[in-house]
């Protein structure tokens, strides 16, 4: 299952096209490349507090217990949502800013459409972003 | 497609998402109703309707229960009011949920153009009034208990948030 919980709401997000799988895909094949000791992840769940459990598109982790069904928030050093222009609001708002409570380090931000990779840092508890490149740049 | 909602009482859709709420409890329901009940004659004289929890389209892919919205001649047949003719909006937050509406409604509504965002405190009945403002809500007003919120648009009418909580 999809769902998320969102303090006290039930999140059921819709299945994803081809072409935002395709960009997960890309995405996680260029993060895999450098770092054996990291893991890279695609569809688990993140437990951010008792109150919010989410399926980000992807997530990169440090050494966990790969059986253990949830993720915690500490062990994420990065979460990645694929966005579309029409569809961002709930990725660049509310999700921005459960990432940035639960602590998690860095968050990115992939356009669908024009393949730009927004990467924001957490700074004093919110997100700054740090740059700004191409999907292509990457591959 | 036929989606389950289970026992959930609210469900919204953001961009593709469903979020389903169970039923607010009483204390949020007793302060949306005290809410409505100070908007409603003075709603009356400016030709407008006060009316809690109907479905609201903002645009095709977000469609919202607001708490109460205050609205222009609707047509009364339609389930759906189209956010053309909101003209104040308003979420009662409860603590353990203020994100939603703090953070996610205050982005969607304001995208829709809705001029006038209304935000009660569940628990101490705080008003905060937002007024679109370059297409982002800026705080326009505040009044807490032992204040008042003095309304003149869409609506004239003093809220004093003491007449908002409940007895409990």
């Amino acid at each position: 299952m999809n769902d998320e919980y969102w303090d006290g709401t039930v999140i059921t997000k819709p299945v994803p096209t081809p072409r935002h799988q395709m960009l997960v895909g890309a995405v996680a094949a260029a993060l895999k490349a450098g770092r054996a000791d990291l893991h890279v992840l695609t569809g688990v769940t993140v437990e951010l507090t008792p109150h919010r459990v989410v399926v980000p598109d992807l997530v990169v982790t440090g050494p966990i217990d790969l059986d253990r069904p949830v993720v915690r928030a500490g062990d994420v050093r990065l979460v990645v949502e694929v966005v579309t222009p029409a569809t961002a609001a709930v990725d660049t708002t509310l999700k921005m800013q459960g990432y940035a409570d639960a602590g998690i380090p860095w968050y990115l931000l992939v356009e669908q459409d024009s393949h730009a990779l927004h990467g924001h840092c957490l700074v004093g508890g919110a997100y700054v972003e740090r740059s700004v490149m191409q999907l292509q740049s990457l591959l | 497609m036929t989606i389950s909602t289970g026992s959930a009482d609210r469900v919204e859709l953001f961009d593709g998402s469903l979020f389903l709420t169970v039923a607010p409890g009483p204390r949020h329901q007793h302060l949306s109703f005290e809410l409505a009940a100070a908007l409603t004659s003075a709603a009356r004289r400016a030709g407008l309707h006060v009316r809690e929890a109907v479905n609201v389209r903002l645009c095709p892919d977000r469609i919202v229960i607001p708490d109460l919205v205050i609205t222009s001649d609707i047509d009364f047949h339609e389930p759906v009011v189209d956010a053309a003719s909101v003209r104040l909006v308003c979420e009662v937050v409860a603590p353990h949920n203020a994100a939603t509406d703090e953070v996610l409604k205050m982005h969607c509504y304001a995208a829709a153009g809705i001029s006038w965002y209304l935000l009660v405190e569940q628990d101490t009945g705080t008003l905060r009034l937002f007024r679109l403002d370059g297409g982002k809500y800026a705080e326009h007003a505040t009044a807490e208990v032992g204040q008042v919120l003095e309304l003149t648009d869409p609506v004239r009418v003093t809220i004093d948030p003491r007449y908002l909580l409940s007895p409990t």
